[in-house]
């Protein structure tokens, strides 16, 4: 007794212990959790001037962290955090409470190529933001935009910064630009939203003067101008206006006596040989740029252009197949200034048609051209004889002809009424003649593609990368830099998610970052629905009891990271589908709203439909997932289920 | 001649009659152009001692209805399924133009690991064959495509790595100008 009485002390001290012990492990086996979520962890971006603390005191060894890092958080004080890089358990160290940025959500921005759309603007408050998306006065906002774009930012500008001209692809260069907040407008008659953003400032007084340096510099400016012309049948009747077209164009050149400085190229292209032989060629260079430098050898090779004496097999020829031999087969590094003219009273062979000899979409031939420095005008013959495909050609010429940040070259003109031709060429001819004119002065037309300036665009392309990162955080342009002021290591701005001036264009795209075990079970969850969805296309009877059922198993799964709730809701989200880790973002995907009765009533081609871009995102979690090149882990080290990537909102289910 | 004459009279005076007849005719010319699937039908009328061969086509069914009453009888019949005729079926179907009917049974098929028919469906969405005119689906679908001849490949199909590679060909292309479904496929070939 005597002895028990005496271990009995103890004992109990060491299970107390024991059990304190156990607990501090617990505590520190795992992350704190986001209020009222099960499987979701508090997590915190780290700015530029944090530092990782071995103990919560300034005295204590400390080392410099990545900018924007991702850290997890396991404990919380009124000053510090104890954070770690992982959920696993594994603790890095302390820092300060004002050098992390409360990041739960995980939402993050990717900005769009700045050659495509306009760069987003930052705005300094909310309020400046929110009255130009109120009034939505599109004026107002170009005027800014012209102002900060051109570093003549008006008095007490609201904009604080800019998006900067490199494009940065995320997929290839990660990077964060999270947002903090976010609220549902309309911008004109689109939903948009207003996010509020962090960023790391970037000061490029001195970088732009380098720029213009670099862009600077003594040219010989040349235009080139390569007609492209349909020689088909049908075209017959309207040769000689096409040599009209190309005369006009000549002689307004003429006019401003810029003829040296101009060159003129001719090809003629039919359809596939294959189908009708006698049409003779695909495509025939009559002149080429260099030839056509002599203008009385490049009109005597217009006339001798004549149509085919046959007729194609239909209202479509390969018009896209001489535009790619007029790019690809001109040298075009001899001119500042690049045009490709179509003549055509046809239809194109988009890339899906068998009869096509490119494959290539109108977009994916635009961007040949582009890369080029090229611009695509079209002159598009609207005939009697091809009526029934006027509008889905020029859709498709319109498409071909966009040129970013401008907009179409596509004329059409109905035949048969000589003034609206004759006006038409007027046009066209003036345009270019001006454009050809603006180059001669040494002034650009057109916005050419930074790629193709050799030499110039590799000095361009190292200053871009040089600037354009800090640590994970994407640098914005600043603007708003006080005289002697030094920049913030960090600053919070308002933008809006869509183009101001084409709101139906999304400026951003937003994103939510995911661990690479909650895309596998993200992935696996929607696999087993699509997997019911083939089998209720087929037998549509039980496929409503087969989809409740797999929810209440797929809500029971103890292994699950997704942390979802059965239910007997209406839609997919509802009866339990909804994954912790996606529901409070600010969006829902159409599998998620799906409803029952919505399926019921669907025809068996919406619902394969519904099938399939279902299934398209499951490839695309499933191509994610295995690369594992494009998944980045927080703090280094080995790709692991904590490595993060930012999926697109619009990806999800 | 005097009953056509005041026929002709009556209809002349009666709009109505002429508005029924309009609705008729647009009744018959809409079923008889062919089913894109996407059409919704109450009543139905159908033939279900068709499994030879034959189609005898309804203009009441809704479509793809006489393919799932098809897969019905052939899965209560039992295995191994009849997938050549399944096959020949949906051919037979795709001809007349009741594309939801063909496009079920091809899956159908498909999904049962019938070769012929696997190919089917990658050329029925793949972006450098397709031709809305044989297709239930709008628009070409390449990671459809892509799923179903990897299928192909995999189960030993000489022409179906053909395929993959001139759908990798087509979604370089593509990817270069911005397409988003050919950079997803993309990703599957890294």
């Amino acid at each position: 007794m005597k002895y028990r009485s005496c271990k009995a002390p103890i004992v109990l001290l060491l299970a107390g212990w024991m059990a304190l012990l156990a607990g501090s492990l617990n505590a520190a086996d795992k992350p704190l959790l986001m209020e009222g979520k099960k499987t979701l962890y508090q997590r915190v971006l780290s700015v530029p001037e944090a530092q990782l603390y071995q103990q919560p005191i300034d005295s204590a060894d400390s080392a410099t962290i990545t900018p924007f890092s991702v850290l997890y958080v396991y404990e919380k004080g009124s000053d510090w955090l104890k954070v770690g890089y992982d959920s696993f358990g594994q603790i890095a160290g302390w820092v300060k409470r004002d050098k992390a940025i409360v990041w739960n959500q995980a939402l993050t921005v990717s900005f769009k190529d700045p050659q495509d759309i306009q760069r987003v603007m930052l705005f300094n408050s909310k309020g400046d933001l929110e009255k130009l998306v109120n009034d939505y006065d599109k004026e107002g906002y170009q005027a800014l935009y012209d102002a900060i774009v051109n570093d003549t930012p008006p008095k007490n500008s609201p904009v604080i910064a800019i998006q900067p001209d490199a494009h940065l692809e995320i997929r290839e260069n990660f990077y964060l630009v999270p947002i903090k907040q976010h609220e549902d407008v309309y911008l004109g008659n689109e939903q948009a939203r207003l996010l509020e953003i962090a960023s790391v400032p970037l000061d490029e007084a001195d970088d732009n003067a380098e720029l213009r340096n670099i862009e600077a510099g003594n040219r010989s400016y040349r235009s080139g101008i390569h007609f492209v012309i349909d020689s088909t049948q049908s075209m017959g009747p309207y040769i000689d206006r096409t040599r009209e077209a190309a005369k006009k164009v000549y002689s307004a050149i003429e006019k401003q006596g810029l003829t040296n400085q101009v060159s003129f190229g001719l090809t003629a292209y039919r359809d596939n040989l294959d189908q009708v032989p006698e049409l003779e060629y695909l495509t025939q260079r009559y002149v080429s740029l260099k030839q056509g430098t002599d203008v009385e050898q490049f009109f005597q090779r217009v006339d001798d252009l004549n149509p085919s004496q046959v007729s194609s097999r239909d209202f479509r020829e390969d018009a896209y197949s001489g535009i790619k031999s007029a790019i690809e087969d001109s040298d075009w590094d001899k001119f500042d200034a690049r045009y490709v003219v179509l003549i055509t009273d046809a239809g194109p062979r988009e890339s899906h048609d068998s009869l096509g000899a490119t494959r290539l979409s109108a977009q994916a031939l635009r961007q040949l051209a582009y890369d080029k420095g090229v611009s695509i005008w079209v002159l598009h013959l609207r005939t009697p004889s091809a009526a029934a495909n006027h509008e889905k050609a020029e859709a498709l010429y319109k498409q071909l002809s966009y040129y970013p940040g401008i907009g179409d070259f596509y004329y059409g003109v109905s035949l048969g009424q000589v003034d609206e031709f004759g006006n038409a060429l007027e046009v066209l001819a003036n345009q270019i003649t001006q454009q050809v004119l603006a180059t001669t002065n040494g002034v650009p037309p057109l916005p050419l593609p930074q790629r193709r300036q050799g030499q110039v665009q590799t000095r361009l392309a190292q200053l871009q990368d040089r600037v354009a990162k800090l640590g994970n955080a994407l640098r914005m342009r600043y603007i708003q830099k006080e005289s002697g002021q030094p920049l913030p290591s960090v600053f919070d701005a308002w933008m809006i998610d869509r183009d101001f001036i084409n709101p139906e264009r999304s400026a951003v795209d937003v994103r939510v970052l995911l661990t690479r075990d909650q895309l596998s079970d993200l992935k696996n969850v929607m696999q087993q629905v699509l997997e019911l969805a083939e089998e209720g296309v087929l037998s549509p009877q039980s496929f409503i009891d087969d989809l409740q059922s797999l929810a209440a198993t797929v809500s029971r799964d103890p292994s699950s990271v997704g942390g979802s709730t059965s239910g007997a809701g209406a839609n997919l989200a509802e009866m339990g589908y909804m994954r912790e880790y996606i529901e409070d973002l600010p969006y829902t995907g159409e599998v998620m709203n799906l409803t029952l009765e919505s399926w019921e009533e669907w025809s068996a081609k919406v619902q394969i439909e519904f099938m399939h871009r279902l299934e398209s995102k499951i490839n695309y979690y499933q191509a994610l997932h295995d690369h594992t090149d494009l998944w980045v882990t927080p703090g280094g080290g080995p790709v692991n289920g904590n490595s993060v990537f930012p999926v697109a909102l619009e990806l999800l289910p | 001649m005097s009953e056509l004459n005041e026929a002709g009279t009556s209809s002349r005076q009666n709009p109505l009659l002429w508005i029924a007849l309009a609705i008729v005719g647009l009744i018959v010319f809409v079923f008889a152009s062919g089913d894109r699937g996407d059409m919704k039908t109450a009543s139905v009328v159908v033939d279900q001692s068709d499994t030879s061969g034959s189609i005898e086509r309804s203009l009441l069914v809704p479509p793809g209805m006489r393919a799932r009453q098809y897969v019905e009888q052939v899965r209560a019949d039992g295995k191994p399924y009849p997938l050549s005729q399944v096959f020949e079926k949906a051919r037979k179907y795709l001809q007349e133009g009741s594309l939801a009917d063909a496009h079920l049974l091809y899956f159908f098929a498909a999904r049962e690991e019938h070769l012929p028919a696997i190919m089917q469906m990658g050329e029925m969405s793949d972006p450098t064959l397709f031709r809305a005119e044989d297709s239930l689906l709008d628009h070409a679908d390449v990671i459809q495509s892509y799923k179903w001849y990897q299928k192909a490949a995999t189960l030993g199909h000489p022409a179906a790595a053909d395929r993959i590679d001139s759908l990798q060909q087509w979604a370089v292309a593509e990817a270069e100008a911005g397409n988003p479904y050919a950079r997803q496929l993309l990703l599957n070939f890294r």
